[in-house]
């Protein structure tokens, strides 16, 4: 029982790890990235090159891939997303899936299509340490608590207090407003796209550390996406408040049900969240008026 | 040059969507320290005079087709928003003045500005100096003011960026008279204070000749009618049209027609 | 227009049998991509449930007709009944929520059906798949792309007249104001929640159909052949077709279906094909990425509106309308 609970807390935090993207590019934007998956993939084969190529190190490894990291994600915004500022959200929605399917084709032709273990090339030691009597948690598992702990707290503290945050802010509630004092709003978002891919990366990263990489790593983001928007699209306790319920029924659904079931549990609770209570526990009820 | 006007707009023409066109051989100037008034009806084209000014109607698939914008020197057809506050001129908008959900303070601090440190710290305790309302509630969302406070704020928080021309679009719309009066006083006090100028939009010709040096009269996309403040207060025209006064007091738009000769007697200051 | 006509059934006398599949498979595309525009192009509702969609007509022929033996006669109103049943079940959350989020909530309806199917199969025993018997009609057993060429085409004929008439109906109008402006279309006295329940019920029911006949030509029903980027493929197909036209359907359904081959046949041009015949698979999904974009950016019109730009360059170099706004 006590191994399930921390299977769920890890599980919840890898989610919420990358829902904090899809909540800060909406939150700024208003646009939906269902590329997230896919750029937290290329997290993981960043690291994967970076193993292969560069002797860095594990930590040295991990930290220069998230940096190139940060780098893909406002590339994305210069290059491809700009163009789709003010456009209809259909248009915007589908602009990241296609970039997504990109990333797929690509992934898998530069470093093939079968199952790559980066944690084992950097050596990164396999360890898990005991929690009371029966409970076991891998210490990339305790990396990525961490990381995600760290995370959201350096996303509130730079949305709360950071000037940069103030205006990431300012950008998602009225954009007009935020160019009319002056605030160049293709700067907000390139940030906004850097750090979102960013912190995506990272989940990729740690994950493929233990797990590996390959195309799958992209579903897992995917059904963090159900986790932000149950929490509330545009509210980051929110994200971490929707990754712990959609990890708890995922974790029940393998433990009690069927392991079949754990890949659809997440889009099963965002229905029954669209129908009852569509903005999430923690969003604003008038994002629904607004797309 | 240093009596060369701050901002100057010559033959300018805004076409929407490539067809419509809004405004045509707008002529205006603004000269340092001179408070300006736009005056018109609804749809006359003074917010699109505006935008045009403050680098806004790309936003509205409009484009400057004809005509030259200059401010310092510098030409800003069709220029980004953003660079344009980066040469000193700042806009505050009709509507959505404030960010409802940044407080009073993080409202004042969220636009880059051309000042230093010190000097935007010295604004805005300028600014919270002259609008006590503002400095009691700093810490509170910006959602939860007044209409009148809101738009002290939204003055404020374009004052700290340091521009040298302030654009207002609509400064007493939806205000009680006596909020209009103060907000007029404190504006003005500033303006000497940090040696602004303005451009005013109104609706309400009596708020903008309080204010304004010199106006123009919009009709229609063109401009029907300019003069310095004596002048304006004096036409019969303006009295009939804006003012409500004169004989009939008909809101008959065609008589700017009539009044455009008016111009002719005036010339230009 | 007769041209038209007797090209097409004169087509199977000359063609390949590669040459007959690929009409299939276009006929199928034209099926599903005329009812996903009628929802998206014409009623303005965006869906990414259409892989569930056509998952389900698949299903419905395999549990028909494996655990009842039900004929096709049977098995094709059935799935259109299903399909008309998920519809009202996808378009009930349009009742409420518009763009990005309905959006999700049809792509997590999408996840959820086809977890049903598998869950099917894996009870069934159907370990990798339900294996569909080619229906017989009239004493005729329906197995080469050559007979199954007709019939596609009486279908595929049959959804755009379908379509084409709703259009020119009542519905039709209620679907383009709802789509202009929902708000004016209440205003006006349109049933708006009935209107948008039904693009859903008429189009979740045709790409039923299409899913349906699409099971029986494979002869294979498998969940994993209903992937979500079918439902980005049909998006794709309107979108680069041209929104708001039934031409626009077609052409894009033609262009999306043979899309893969065109990119198999150029890589083949280069040298060293070998070697990339293990990753045309990954090449096809890049490039496809690549075009959708293009056509997100630069046309988002699709051929319809490239078409329209380039008529209008040429038919009009009338002079521009400038006129004073009084508005």
């Amino acid at each position: 029982m006590l191994q399930l609970l921390v299977n769920v807390i890890v599980l919840g935090a890898i989610y919420a790890l990358i829902a904090s993207g899809y909540v800060l590019i909406y939150r700024v934007s208003r646009v939906l990235n269902l590329a997230h998956g896919e750029l937290m993939m290329l997290g993981a084969y960043l690291l994967l090159q970076t193993a292969t190529s560069l002797a860095f190190g594990a930590t040295g490894a991990v930290a220069f891939a998230a940096l190139m990291s940060l780098l893909v994600g406002a590339l994305v915004y210069v290059f491809l997303m700009r163009w789709m500022t003010g456009q209809a959200v259909l248009a915007a929605v589908l602009t990241t899936i296609s970039f997504g399917i990109f990333l797929r084709g690509l992934s898998v032709l530069t470093w093939g299509s079968q199952h790559h273990y980066p944690g084992k090339l950097l050596s990164v030691p396999n360890v898990s340490f005991p929690i009371g009597a029966s409970a076991f948690i891998s210490g990339v598992s305790l990396a990525i608590l961490a990381v995600t702990i760290v995370s959201y707290a350096a996303l509130f503290g730079l949305l709360r207090f950071g000037r940069w945050g103030v205006r990431m802010r300012a950008c998602g509630q009225n954009p007009l407003l935020a160019a009319q004092s002056g605030i160049n709003l293709h700067t907000i978002y390139a940030l906004a796209w850097a750090i979102s891919t960013f912190t995506g990366a990272l989940a990729g990263i740690l994950v493929s550390l233990e797990t590996g990489v390959s195309g799958s790593l992209a579903l897992i983001g995917l059904k963090a996406f159900p986790a932000a928007l149950v929490g509330g699209l545009d509210s980051l306790v929110g994200a971490m408040l929707g990754s712990l319920i959609v990890a708890a029924a995922e974790v029940a659904a393998i433990q009690y049900v069927s392991p079949l079931l754990a890949d659809v549990i997440p889009f099963v609770i965002l229905i029954v969240m669209l129908a009852f209570r569509p903005w999430g526990f923690f969003g604003t009820r008038e994002e629904l008026d607004r797309v | 040059m240093t009596d060369a006007p701050l901002l100057v707009l010559q033959g300018v023409d805004v076409v929407y969507k490539h067809v419509v066109r809004a405004v045509r051989g707008i002529a205006l100037e603004v000269k340092r320290g001179q408070v300006v008034a736009i005056l018109g009806a609804n749809g006359a084209g003074k917010t699109t005079t505006l935008r045009a000014i403050s680098g806004f109607i790309g936003l509205d698939h409009a484009r400057v087709t004809a005509g030259t914008i200059v401010f310092k020197g510098e030409h800003l057809e069709n220029r980004l928003p953003h660079q344009i506050t980066r040469l000193g001129i700042s806009i505050t908008p009709e509507r959505d003045k404030v960010f409802p959900n940044l407080t009073v303070s993080e409202n004042m601090s969220v636009a880059p500005s051309r000042l230093t440190n010190a000097e935007r710290k010295r604004t805005t305790d300028m600014v919270f100096q002259f609008f006590p309302a503002l400095a009691a509630r700093r810490n509170s969302e910006a959602g939860l003011l007044s209409g009148g406070e809101r738009q002290m704020l939204g003055i404020g928080a374009k004052l700290v960026c340091g521009p040298e021309l302030l654009l207002v679009d609509e400064l007493s719309l939806g205000l009680a008279p006596l909020i209009t009066q103060e907000l007029i006083a404190r504006l003005m006090q500033i303006k000497d204070e940090l040696g602004l100028s303005l451009l005013l939009v109104e609706q309400n010709a009596a708020v903008a000749l309080q204010m304004a040096d010199y106006a123009y009269v919009f009709e229609n996309g063109e401009i029907a009618l300019e003069g310095d403040r004596a002048m304006m207060r004096g036409n019969r025209h303006i009295q009939e049209l804006y003012l409500g006064g004169g004989a009939g007091g008909r809101r008959n738009y065609r008589d700017a027609r009539a009044a455009r000769e008016v111009r002719g007697q005036h010339g230009r200051a | 227009m007769i041209g038209l006509f007797a090209l097409l059934l004169g087509f199977p006398l000359i063609a390949s049998q590669f040459q007959l599949d690929l009409a299939n498979q276009v006929f199928l595309a034209v099926i599903g991509s005329l009812a996903l525009m009628l929802l998206t192009g014409y009623a303005g509702q965006i869906s990414l449930g259409h892989g569930g969609l056509l998952a389900a007509g698949a299903y419905t022929v395999a549990i028909l007709s494996k655990d009842f033996g039900a004929s096709f006669w049977v098995t094709i109103p059935a799935s259109a009944l299903s399909g008309a049943l998920l519809g009202v079940i996808f378009g009930f959350p349009s009742l409420r929520l518009r763009g990005v989020y309905l959006a999700v909530s049809t792509l997590a309806l999408h996840f959820i059906v086809i977890y049903l199917g598998t869950e099917y199969e894996t009870h069934g025993s159907y370990d990798s798949g339900v294996i569909i018997t080619p229906p017989v009609l009239l004493g005729y057993s329906l197995e080469s792309p050559r007979a199954w060429y007709f019939m596609m085409l009486l279908f595929a004929v049959l959804a755009w007249l379908v379509a084409a008439n709703l259009l020119r109906s009542k519905t039709g109008r209620a679907w383009r104001a709802i789509r202009a402006n929902e708000t004016v279309a209440e205003a006006l006295g349109i049933g708006v929640s009935r209107y948008k329940l039904l693009a859903f019920v008429v189009t979740s029911s045709m790409t039923a159909v299409a899913g349906a006949l699409f099971g029986y030509y494979r002869g294979f029903v498998s969940g994993e052949a209903f992937s979500i980027f079918i439902a980005i493929q049909y998006a794709a197909m309107i979108i680069i077709g041209g929104m708001g036209s039934l031409i626009g359907a077609v052409l894009g359904a033609v262009f999306v279906t043979a899309f893969p081959y065109f990119i198999e046949y150029l890589l083949f041009m280069l040298p060293g094909a070998d070697q990339a015949a293990n990753a045309l698979f990954a090449v096809n999904y890049a490039a496809f990425g690549v075009v959708m974009i293009v056509f997100l950016i630069f046309e988002p019109g699709g051929f319809v509106g490239l078409w329209r730009r380039i008529a209008n360059r040429w038919v009009t170099s009338a002079p521009n309308v400038v006129a004073v706004a009084r508005t």
